[in-house]
C-alpha cells in the first residue's frame, strides 16, 4: 500500500524552508494592487485586510499581530448563526495520525499514512513471509503471483501488478521464490480457514523485526524506505 | 524595447508571486515538497523502472537480431550506391542507445514551459501585458517577454518585436502547475479526451495546446477573470528526460495525464 499523505519535513528542513520563504517575502516586489482592484473599492479593502493577516505570520512579536475583523464573525440573524466571512473559508484538516495509529492495529490499511506498507502473512509453519505460493506447470509467473495472493488473502482486494517480471528472488535449498511488485488499489486482505491464518500490513522497519534474518537479507533491497 | 511604458509595466509585474506573504500564494498548503514530486520520487519512479526493465538475456537476443539484420543489409547490398544527399543523411548522428533501465536513468519531468503567442501584440505591444499577467496568475512566477527572432512579412513581423510571453517552471512550482493542470483544468475542459497515442517529438518533449476557453478554468483565475481585457490560448510544453516517445508517454501516464483511445481497463479486472 503506497503512502496516502505527503511526507513531513524534518525540523531542520522546515526551518530552512521558512527562512527562504521569509527572504522571498521581504525581497519580493509589491503586488500590483492597482491592476487587480479599483482604488477605494470594498474588494480592495477586503484584500488589504487579508494581506495584513497573511503578512502577520512573519511578525516576531505576537502582541503586534493585527486582529482580523472579517474572520470568524458570528452574525446572529433570527437565530441563524453565520460563521466566518465568505472571503476566508478555513479548510478542516484531518489529523495525520489515525485511530489505527493510536491502537497500533497492524491489520489496518489506515495506519502510518505517510509510509509504504507491505502485506506479510503467517504460513502454516508459523513463519511470517510476504505472500507466496507454488507455480503450476502451465502458468506464467505473474499469473501464479495473482493466484497465490488470492488463495492466501481472499478475493476482496483490488490489486495492480507492476509489469510481468520479478523484482527480486530468494534462493533456498528447497525452492527459488520470485517476487512481483503489486499495489493494492482497494479492498482488504482476509484471514481464515482456507486462507493464511494471519496477515499484517507493516512498514520496512517492522518487517525486519518480524521475518527471519535470512529472509530479511533476501527481501530488504526490494522494500521502500519511505 | 518597451521603454518608459515598459518600466512602469515592470513595476506592476512583481518578480516573485508565490511566497506566502505576497500576491497569490501557491505555497500555503504545501510547505514541503510538492505532492506530485513526492509521488514521483516515492512510488512512480520505481514502477517506471520496473515496467521498462529488459532482462540481460532478452537484451542480448534483441541485439543479436539487430546485428543479423544489419549484416543481411550489408550482404544483400546491390544496385547503385546511394546518392550524395542520401549518404549525408545516413551519416546523421545516431540517437544514443537506450541504457539499461535503472533508478538513476528513469525519465523524469525536467521543465514545463507555458507559452502564449499573442497575435494582437503585432498591432499594439500593450496587449502583451494581459498575457504576461495571465501567465503569472496561473504559474505563480514572473513571466518573460519573448521577442521575434526573424522577420515575417505576411504578418508584418519585424525582428526584435515583443510577440509572446512565456514562463519556465522547474522544481516544486512545475509539479504544482502540472498537478493543477491534470487534476483541475483538463477535467473541466469540454471535449478533451487526452493526448494522442503517438504524442511526443521523439526526444522527450510533449506539447499540449489550449484555446482561450481553457485559461479561465485555472482556480487562480476564478476571481480575477474579468480583469483581463484579452483572453488568449496557451501552450504547455512538458520537457522530460526520456529519450524515446514511449518512455515519455509512460511517465506522463503515471502523472495522470489522460490519453486518447487509451485501453479501457474496467475496475473489476483489478479484483483478485
Amino acid at each position: 500500500r503506497d503512502p496516502i499523505i505527503t511526507q513531513r519535513a524534518s525540523k531542520f528542513e522546515e526551518a530552512t524552508d521558512r527562512y527562504f520563504d521569509w527572504l522571498q517575502f521581504i525581497s519580493a516586489d509589491r503586488f500590483p494592487r492597482d491592476f487587480f482592484f479599483k482604488k477605494g473599492s470594498t474588494a480592495e479593502s477586503k484584500w488589504m485586510e487579508l494581506e495584513d493577516g497573511r503578512n502577520a505570520e512573519w511578525y516576531f512579536d505576537e502582541a503586534s499581530k493585527p486582529q482580523l475583523k472579517s474572520v470568524k464573525k458570528i452574525v446572529k440573524e433570527d437565530e441563524d448563526v453565520v460563521e466566518k466571512s465568505e472571503a476566508v473559508r478555513s479548510i478542516e484538516v484531518s489529523p495525520r495520525e489515525t485511530e489505527a495509529d493510536a491502537t497500533g492495529d497492524q491489520q489496518s490499511l489506515e495506519r502510518k499514512l505517510d509510509r509504504t506498507l507491505y502485506l506479510v502473512v503467517k504460513s502454516s509453519a508459523g513463519e511470517w513471509t510476504l505472500p507466496q505460493g507454488e507455480i503450476k506447470s502451465e502458468e506464467l509467473l505473474h499469473e501464479a503471483a495473482r493466484r497465490n495472493l488470492k488463495e492466501l488473502c481472499g478475493g476482496r482486494m483490488s490489486v495492480w501488478m507492476v509489469g510481468n517480471g520479478p523484482v527480486g528472488h530468494h534462493q533456498t535449498d528447497q525452492a527459488c521464490t520470485f517476487f512481483i511488485k503489486g499495489h493494492i488499489l482497494s479492498g482488504q486482505a482476509q484471514a481464515g480457514v482456507e486462507l493464511a491464518s494471519e496477515f499484517k500490513w507493516i512498514t520496512r522497519e517492522e518487517i525486519e523485526k518480524t521475518v527471519s534474518a535470512e529472509y530479511w537479507r533476501a527481501v530488504k533491497d526490494m522494500l521502500s524506505t519511505i | 524595447m518597451l521603454g518608459a511604458a515598459g518600466r512602469r509595466i515592470a513595476e506592476l509585474v512583481p518578480r516573485a508571486i508565490g511566497s506566502s506573504g505576497r500576491g497569490f500564494s501557491t505555497r500555503a498548503a504545501t510547505g514541503y515538497q510538492a505532492r506530485l514530486s513526492q509521488h514521483y520520487h516515492n512510488t512512480l519512479r520505481d514502477d517506471l523502472m520496473i515496467l521498462q526493465y529488459v532482462p540481460p538475456s532478452v537484451r542480448a537476443r534483441q541485439e543479436d537480431i539487430e546485428q543479423a539484420q544489419l549484416q543481411a543489409m550489408k550482404d544483400n547490398a546491390g544496385g547503385t550506391p546511394p546518392s550524395a544527399q542520401r549518404q549525408r543523411q545516413k551519416m546523421r548522428p545516431l540517437r544514443p542507445a537506450q541504457a539499461e533501465s535503472a533508478a538513476h536513468n528513469t525519465a523524469y519531468v525536467d521543465k514545463v514551459t507555458v507559452h502564449i503567442r499573442c497575435r494582437e501584440a503585432l498591432n499594439n505591444k500593450h496587449h502583451l501585458l494581459s498575457s504576461l499577467m495571465a501567465l503569472q496568475v496561473i504559474a505563480g512566477q514572473r513571466a518573460e517577454v519573448v521577442k521575434a527572432k526573424n522577420d515575417a512579412a505576411p504578418w508584418k513581423l519585424r525582428k526584435g518585436m515583443p510577440i509572446a510571453a512565456k514562463v519556465e517552471l522547474t522544481g516544486d512550482r512545475m509539479y504544482e502547475f502540472l498537478d493543477k493542470l491534470v487534476e483541475v483544468v483538463l477535467p473541466r475542459m469540454k471535449e478533451y479526451s487526452g493526448l494522442r497515442m503517438d504524442a511526443g517529438d521523439g526526444s522527450g518533449s510533449f506539447t499540449l495546446g489550449f484555446d482561450n476557453t481553457a485559461i479561465g478554468l485555472f482556480p487562480e483565475m476564478e476571481m480575477v477573470y474579468d480583469m483581463f481585457p484579452l483572453v488568449t490560448g496557451f501552450a504547455v510544453n512538458i520537457s522530460t528526460t526520456a529519450g524515446r516517445n514511449p518512455a515519455g508517454r509512460l511517465l506522463l501516464s503515471g502523472l495522470n495525464v489522460p490519453f486518447l483511445h487509451a485501453r479501457k481497463v474496467k475496475d473489476e479486472s483489478f479484483m483478485l
